[in-house]
């Protein structure tokens, strides 16, 4: 039996290896292939402009044990033997010894490593020595709390019944039925529940849980890292007030967090949470050895800089695996790419007539039943491939797969080894293939591996302190509990009395004996979604028959993608927009054929308010500097010529106008104007100066300078981007040439005739901010030197989408002024500004 | 800069620091009047004096609050002291078209069982004392809001009980909101333990507000463990199909249709928590006067609506009345398993010619249900039939179709009659099962037609 198993992987490693052969077309055997077998922990840059840009070998890892912290429950030993687990690895030995001491621990290890047993075993082992015990566990979606549901459940009931007694553990979410739920406040030992359960429907209603409050020895935070942003602002202020209901109750629970690698886990955690956090990152769990292979689609026109799509090129490496028998997932990077994927390899691999079927998409929208039977089928091995958006990215059980196809740059590099560790078992071979798509970062990854191999992952940020989500918060935790004069909100740095006072001048709260009641019929938590900064969204309203709800948008981008007659596209079936009710909220679209879509054509202002630091660029500072340096601390060369800066900024935007974009080969064939009202935000932002002296020393016309500077901007965006850990929607852009104008993505405006400093503005863009400014600001320099690298290292003439932008919009000079601008910025200037030669 | 952060403070928490909420006209005028996220404009709290100019809260101290309301009196408990307000109906006044003292004839009988819908008595302890409850309190809540959650407040609970001077309200009231320990505390003291609760939507509001109440203050409340009468389910039953109720059954609407009461000037439902907030932030006290009435006259209501529908409930036993109300008595009876007044009541409301159609119908279908519930086959067909000749959309007649195909098929033997049924079941059924299952059972009758006749299948060859 055994026998056969071995012989089964060999197969399945012999079949990797010959697809992995196959996927440079230019070259038909392994052998040509370098970096098939490098030396383990290193990879092969293959030079020139091929197909297969690099491989990595990550080799295999044994797996290491640990004897059971001395603490654990001999019952909790016991069971767990029962399931076949002897021994912990030496992670999850580390994390249940810290929880059962008390210490809030993080856990930061791949993915399939038995993360879930870190918490699972503190959490039962004290439930089994204090039957009054409980814990809360917190996951970023209704799902994955469900997917842990099944596998905490069939363990206690093993550690109960060897104790002989009953261990609650429930879902509690939207879908919890209203008659289950005195059942668990009382009864359950493990709630697991979303932050957004807790926020509204637990905490304001915290009465009803007391035995839960009173007796609350664990928190956990699950899959950490998704908590970046404006989800995770909104979480830590749902932490405060946990944490201050728990005070009132007399619990002080212990947090265990897991994550995925990103750079600051404990930071995160020790932000999220305001305690002090002890950090696990050594994982002990076994696994095979993994090939990562980048991947960049061949140019198809130099000139413009076009490569085949990488769509086709995914399609084509997901094939040569899957002719091989081979188990894949391939990662795609919107639900509409998903469904072309999907389509795709349906064509293209039909299994035996009358077999389950081989290929599935699944992505968010598909019904939750739909999306069980997928993932059973991934595991039962029926499914052979699934194409997927991020739903699976996060830990939904779908076993070991033996490849992974990402079918474009995922974004971060924390969240790109997080879905190659989808694929990967235990022992034996697996890989993961990026494919890069023409996108400037996708580009800039997969022409500079080392640097993606080498670099450490992304920093999660939030903004706790952003005022819109902490004033609030601060409702929210007065309706809760009254405040007594005094008290602080959290650990907040912005005074809780002043906003307490305002709070009383517009009629929430009322100071009277000591302490700040609510005043309001509302119920606060209503008003605010974690996962926004405001809540406020436009519903899309199908009037092709009759009339239904289709889908929903957020406020923010509901005039840029739902004015009248722009595209709106839900599972590629196409809508033009008829009327956008603005007062209403809502947008009325009736179902089109046509093959085009529509791109809105906005314009941003961006004024300063509050400048709060500036300096001259350093360009003295080595290139990785990053986050982590302190403020101020660099050193300022003297010359340098750039100015940096960050602060408070007005942004105020208006969609003017929309094209008309072709699908697939993406002409512009037509346009439209549109007069809608202004959308204005306060926020913070990261802004470049480049002195009105420099911009005239540039050798090109006015025109041509302009244009420079906006494809500084567009490719600035994107190493950003890469910088922050953060999503495309997160940061804003815009430029003010010297003319005084500022605007994105519009026809040209005047030319940058240098009556004034140019400005490129990456800000924020949620109200108030979420944290990104000050650290783009410290990562100056190396923005700055990687835009540069960016831009000159792609390989077209003039311009393309992978740079600077396309050139039909950016115009033909565009790549040679922004490089000529970043060299003069970053050069200590030889010259003053006096002589300048014009 | 602190001047600033206040200032900017301000301009989030009043929706016009131009977040992403911030539109304005596009030619940068003023902000488009957009709704708060509330979705109604918000009203503001702050203490006017009649004038509307702000009050000083420093010139209007809490203590002699007694004083400033009529009928106040300040308890003092072992917990503090808490605000009580009496007031005394007297019976012989009038309360719309009745005397205040027909509220004094509610008696705890089996009659009240009905109309609970459960015995409130408890079941009678064979030895010892039964603690058998001995009186009836009617209780309604004043809150600060409807939303539910540890932030609204009960700050008026008023209780109304009869006594021989006729109807009297004591009622608690929060002076502020530190005194809700005091004011929980007297509560469970004035109910005692030796009472039934009556309340209007008391399951599903009040009762609950309590127990969140008595949790946050660690006080638990009685009223969540009296035995509970709520009227709001009798009263929907009753007079939901009568003209003189509606679909919502508020108090307030029954007590203008079926008690005769016309307030004048009663402070509306939404103003109350704004007075409320407006006196803790220093407002005069007798803000809180028309709340006060408001309660008392809802408690007055609702014992006067109970007396009412106690009577109906015992006077239809014997005979059903006329009108509307006989279909929503029959409803009670039927559901306190008062099954022979039940079909009285159903059969007199399917027969009224002075009722609407639609209340005919419901009352023909109810009495056809139970009819047949009792095995009464013959007569529940006659209700089917008068189903039928109700008329009324195809939803409401397949059901007397089917019954009668089955009645005819399986107990009358006249297989012509079913079919004909069946056949216009098809016609009427709505949707693929339906129409399925009313065409099985016509192909069964076909079968056996052909079967019970065979020369009839010959001769027609």
């Amino acid at each position: 039996m055994t026998g056969t198993l071995a012989r089964l992987s060999s197969n399945k490693d012999q079949a990797l290896q010959e697809a992995l052969g196959h996927l440079a077309p230019e070259s038909r055997t392994a052998s040509s292939l370098p970096g098939i077998e490098p030396a383990p922990g290193t990879h092969a840059q293959i030079s020139g402009d091929t197909i297969v840009t690099a491989v990595r070998h990550i080799p295999a890892q044994a797996a290491r044990y640990a004897p059971w912290p001395s603490d654990v429950d001999a019952r909790l030993i016991e069971a767990l033997a029962a399931r076949g687990i002897e021994q912990p690895y030496t992670h999850q030995a580390d994390a249940i010894g810290h929880a059962l001491a008390g210490r809030h621990v993080v856990v930061v290890t791949p993915t399939a490593s038995g993360k879930t047993l870190c918490y699972n075993g503190a959490v039962l082992s004290t439930v089994l020595r204090e039957p009054g015990a409980r814990a809360l566990y917190l996951f970023p979606t209704k799902a994955l709390a469900q997917d842990q549901l099944a596998e905490l459940q069939g363990l206690a009931q093993i550690v109960g019944a060897a104790a002989q007694r009953d261990i609650g553990v429930f879902t509690y979410d939207g879908d919890t039925p209203s008659d289950a739920r005195r059942a668990i406040r009382s009864r359950a030992n493990v709630v697991l529940s979303n932050p957004d359960m807790l926020h509204a429907g637990v905490l304001p209603h915290h009465p009803r849980w007391a035995r839960l409050f009173e007796n609350l020895r664990y928190v956990v935070i699950d899959e950490l890292h998704a908590y970046r942003g404006v989800f995770g602002s909104h979480l830590a202020n749902v932490l405060r007030r946990l944490q201050r209901l728990c005070r009132h109750y007399g619990s002080n629970p212990t947090f265990i967090c897991t994550s995925a690698t990103i750079a600051n886990p404990r930071a995160l955690a020790e932000q999220l949470t305001e305690q002090p956090f002890a950090h696990v990152g050594e994982s002990g769990a076994p696994r095979g050895e993994k090939f990562f292979v980048l991947l960049n689609p061949p140019v198809v026109n130099q000139a413009l800089g076009i490569r085949r799509s990488y769509l086709s090129e995914a399609r084509r490496v997901a094939l040569e695996f899957m002719r091989r028998n081979l188990q894949l997932i391939v990662f795609a990077q919107s639900r509409l790419a998903t469904e072309i994927l999907t389509t795709y390899l349906k064509d293209a691999y039909q299994g035996p007539p009358g077999s389950p079927e081989a290929v599935r998409g699944y992505r968010g929208g598909y019904l939750p039943l739909r999306r069980r039977e997928i993932e059973r089928g991934l595991r039962e091995g029926d499914v052979r491939a699934v194409v997927s958006t991020n739903a699976l990215e996060l830990g939904i059980d779908i076993g070991a797969l033996d490849v992974c196809v990402m079918a474009g740059y995922p974004g971060t590099i924390a969240s790109t080894w997080q879905r190659a560790g989808r694929a990967g078992r235990r022992s034996g071979r697996s890989a993961a293939v990026l494919v890069a798509s023409s996108a400037p970062l996708d580009q800039f990854i997969v022409r500079h591996p080392t640097y993606f191999f080498e670099a450490s992952p992304e920093h999660a940020l939030i903004n706790p302190e952003n005022l819109h989500v902490l004033l609030n918060h601060v409702k929210c935790a007065a309706f809760e509990l009254p405040f007594q004069e005094g008290d602080r909100f959290g650990r907040t740095t912005v005074n809780t009395e002043e906003i307490l006072q305002v709070l009383g001048e517009e009629g929430f709260v009322h100071a009277a004996d000591g302490q700040w009641n609510w005043t309001h019929e509302s119920y606060p938590a209503d008003a605010v979604s974690l996962r926004a900064v405001t809540s406020d969204n436009f519903v899309i309203v199908d009037i092709t028959e009759g009339s239904r709800v289709i889908g929903e948008t957020d406020f923010t981008s509901a005039l840029s993608t739902l004015h009248e007659k722009a595209i709106y596209i839900l599972e590629g079936a196409l809508f033009q927009v008829e009327r956008l009710a603005i007062e209403g909220r809502k947008a009325y679209v009736r179902s089109v054929e046509c093959d085009y879509y529509t791109d809105a054509i906005t314009y941003t202002k961006v004024n300063e308010l509050e400048v709060a630091e500036t300096s001259l660029g350093d360009t003295a500072a080595p290139p990785d500097e990053g986050v982590g340096a302190p403020p101020g601390e660099a050193v300022v060369a003297p010359r340098a010529r750039s100015v940096r800066s960050h602060g408070d900024v007005h942004v105020a935007s208006r969609v003017v106008g929309f094209k008309k974009i072709r699908f697939y080969t993406n002409e512009n064939v037509g346009s439209g104007d549109l007069d809608l009202p202004e959308q204005q935000m306060h926020t913070t932002s990261y802004w470049l100066t480049v002195p009105r002296a420099l911009l005239l020393e540039v050798p090109y016309a006015p025109d041509d300078r302009r244009d420079g500077v906006s494809g500084l901007a567009n490719a600035m965006v994107s190493i950003a981007q890469l910088l922050l850990m953060c999503d495309r929607r997160d940061l804003g852009v815009s430029v003010d040439s010297g003319t005084g104008e500022a605007a994105v993505g519009g026809p040209p405006t005047a030319p940058a005739t240098g009556d004034a400093d140019a400005h490129v503005y990456l800000y924020d863009n949620y109200p108030g901010g979420i944290g990104f400014s000050a650290p783009l600001f410290r990562m100056h320099a190396a923005l700055l030197a990687q835009t540069q690298q960016l831009i000159a290292s792609c390989p077209c003439e003039i311009g393309c989408p992978s740079c600077v932008g396309p050139v039909g919009d950016i115009g033909p000079r565009a790549k040679r002024v922004a490089l000529d601008l970043l060299a003069r910025l970053q050069a200590p200037s030889a010259s003053t500004a006096d002589e300048v030669p014009f | 800069m602190a001047s600033s952060s206040l200032a900017r403070l301000r301009d989030i928490a009043r929706g016009t620091g131009a977040p992403a909420a911030g539109l304005t006209d596009a030619r940068g005028a003023a902000p488009l009047g957009l709704p708060p996220a509330g979705g109604r404009p918000e009203l503001s709290y702050e203490p006017v004096d009649d004038d509307g100019l702000p009050i000083d809260p420093r010139l209007t101290p809490t203590d002699g609050l007694e004083s400033a309301i009529a009928g106040a009196r300040l308890e003092h408990g072992a917990h503090g002291p808490c605000l009580v307000v009496d007031h005394l109906f007297e019976g012989d006044r009038s309360h719309g078209r009745g005397r205040v003292d027909e509220c004094g004839a509610v008696r705890l009988d089996d009659t009240l069982d009905l109309l609970a819908g459960r015995p409130l008595r408890g079941t009678p302890a064979p030895e010892g004392e039964p603690a058998s409850p001995t009186r009836l309190v009617y209780f309604d809540l004043e809150t600060t809001g409807l939303s539910g959650g540890a932030g609204m407040v009960a700050f008026l609970a008023g209780v109304g009980e009869w006594t021989p001077d006729g109807f009297r309200t004591t009622q608690f009231l929060l002076p502020s909101f530190a005194g809700e320990r005091a004011m929980l505390h007297a509560l469970n003291a004035y109910l005692g333990d030796d009472a039934v609760l009556v309340t209007y939507n008391g399951r599903t509001f009040d009762v609950p507000v309590m127990e969140l109440r008595g949790e946050m203050q660690r006080v638990p409340q009685v009223v969540c463990a009296m035995p509970h009468l709520d009227m709001l389910h009798a009263a929907r039953r009753l007079w939901r199909m009568s003209d003189q109720g509606d679909r919502s059954c508020k108090l307030t609407h029954l007590e203008e249709s079926v008690l005769g009461v016309g307030r004048v000037g009663d402070v509306g439902g939404f103003e109350i928590p704004a007075r409320f907030f407006q006196f803790v932030r220093g407002g005069r006290a007798d803000l809180l006067e028309p709340v006060l009435l408001h309660n008392r006259l809802d408690l007055l209501s609702l014992a006067a609506l109970t007396a009412l529908a106690q009577r109906l409930v015992c006077e239809g036993r014997h005979a059903p009345p006329a009108g509307a109300t006989a279909f929503g008595l029959g409803a009670l009876y039927e559901r306190g398993g008062w099954l022979e007044p039940a079909v009285a009541c159903f059969r007199a409301a399917a027969d009224d010619h002075w009722q609407t159609h639609e209340l005919r119908r419901a009352a023909a279908r109810s009495l056809g249900r139970l009819l047949r519930r009792l095995r009464r086959f013959e007569e529940a067909a006659e209700a089917w039939h008068m189903l039928l000749r109700l008329g009324g959309r195809p939803q409401l007649l397949r059901e007397a179709r089917e019954a009668l195909a089955i009645h005819h098929e399986h107990r009358g033997g006249q297989l012509e009659e079913a079919r004909r049924h069946a056949e216009a079941g098809v016609e009427q059924a709505i949707g693929r099962g339906e129409r399925e299952q009313f065409g099985r059972r016509l192909a069964r009758l076909e079968r056996k037609l052909a079967r019970a006749t065979p020369e009839t299948t010959l001769w027609s060859d």
